[in-house]
């Protein structure tokens, strides 16, 4: 067989461990975690990164990157990261929270934090569900949803309508960077990595709070095949969530 | 040829998303198990790959590397 010579075009990010996720298949996380190594890596930030992992499946966050993590308690990573920005200045800190952690137990620090301008990167991971603890019913789990806890499906009379957070947060003066994108195609996979490094690229200029909230998928929780949640996204959830930049100062 | 996805079939988990983006449908599922137990991807006709990487940013696993010869 006749030989070639080969460059790589696609490799494993030196900010990604390698070593296989405790993640379900066809999880979105697995997803996001790439994209922010590569973003770590195209800046060359890699050694003055800290990541404030969140409680909820990404709780293992610092095993599958190759940076320094830092743990936070449910919902207070927004008040650790600003703790942490406040005393190393220098480094570039990113809270990667998920929707009951941001949304729920979290809202105040989340809203306090945008709100007073600190200096870090939110990514928010929204898959409409809690999914560590079994598949309950989250803030933003869709109206009619199915889950452990709402098994006639979410009622909005009895539990409310599932939260916007991009919409809440844009409210405010102090962000300087919002946006909702999602991971459920290749296309938009793409345009979420080039929001997070406009988030990241933000912080490294000292401009403020950016805020970056993913659509993502849990196909285990939501009883579907890993295409078929993919699907979902794209037909139930981005209606719901339409998907975009709400602001880019 | 211009170049071909490298996969690590160890680490697969079989969820089967490289199949749903390539755009000439050359990635598909193994016949056996890896060692994790599920069926892996698999790369059948490298020959048509056009080296647009696809299957390898939505794989959450990553489980995809993606090589292309250099000419000449």
């Amino acid at each position: 067989m006749e030989t070639k010579n080969f460059k790589y075009v696609y490799d494993k990010p030196e900010a990604l461990v390698d070593n296989v996720t405790h993640y379900c298949p066809g999880c979105g996380h697995g997803i996001v975690h790439k994209l922010l190594a590569e973003v770590m890596d195209e800046f060359d930030v890699r050694e003055k990164a800290i990541i404030v992992a969140p409680v909820g499946c990404s709780v293992l966050i610092y095993d599958y990157m190759n940076f320094d993590g830092c743990e936070a308690s449910h919902g207070r990573a927004p008040a650790v990261a600003t703790g942490l920005k406040r005393v190393h200045p220098d480094n570039i800190i990113v809270s990667y929270q998920g929707d009951g952690d941001l949304l729920a137990i979290g809202t105040g620090e989340t809203i306090h934090a945008a709100n007073r301008g600190e200096n870090f990167t939110t990514i928010f991971i929204n898959n409409a569900i809690y999914g560590m603890t079994g598949g309950q019913m989250a803030p933003t789990t869709m109206e009619n949803q199915i889950t452990a806890t709402t098994p006639y499906g979410r009622d909005p009379m009895d539990v409310g309508f599932p939260i916007r957070g991009c919409e809440i947060l844009n409210t405010l003066e102090a962000p300087v960077f919002i946006e909702r994108c999602s991971i459920h195609d290749f296309k938009n996979t793409l345009k979420t990595k080039k929001a997070i490094k406009k988030g990241i690229k933000n912080q490294i200029e000292g401009r403020g709070y950016s805020f970056i909230e993913v659509l993502s998928t849990c196909p285990t929780n939501w009883g579907m095949k890993p295409q078929e949640a993919a699907d979902w996204v794209k037909d139930t959830m981005v209606p719901y969530y339409p998907l975009g930049n709400f602001r880019d100062n | 040829m211009r170049g071909k996805p490298i996969i690590d079939t160890d680490k697969c988990k079989g969820c089967e998303l490289c199949n749903g983006v390539c755009p000439v449908n050359i990635m598909s599922m193994s016949k056996t198990f890896n060692k994790q137990g599920v069926l892996y991807s698999v790369c059948i006709d490298e020959e048509k790959c056009t080296v647009c990487r696809a299957c390898a940013i939505i794989c959450p696993d990553m489980v995809i590397k993606v090589i292309k010869y250099e000419q000449g």
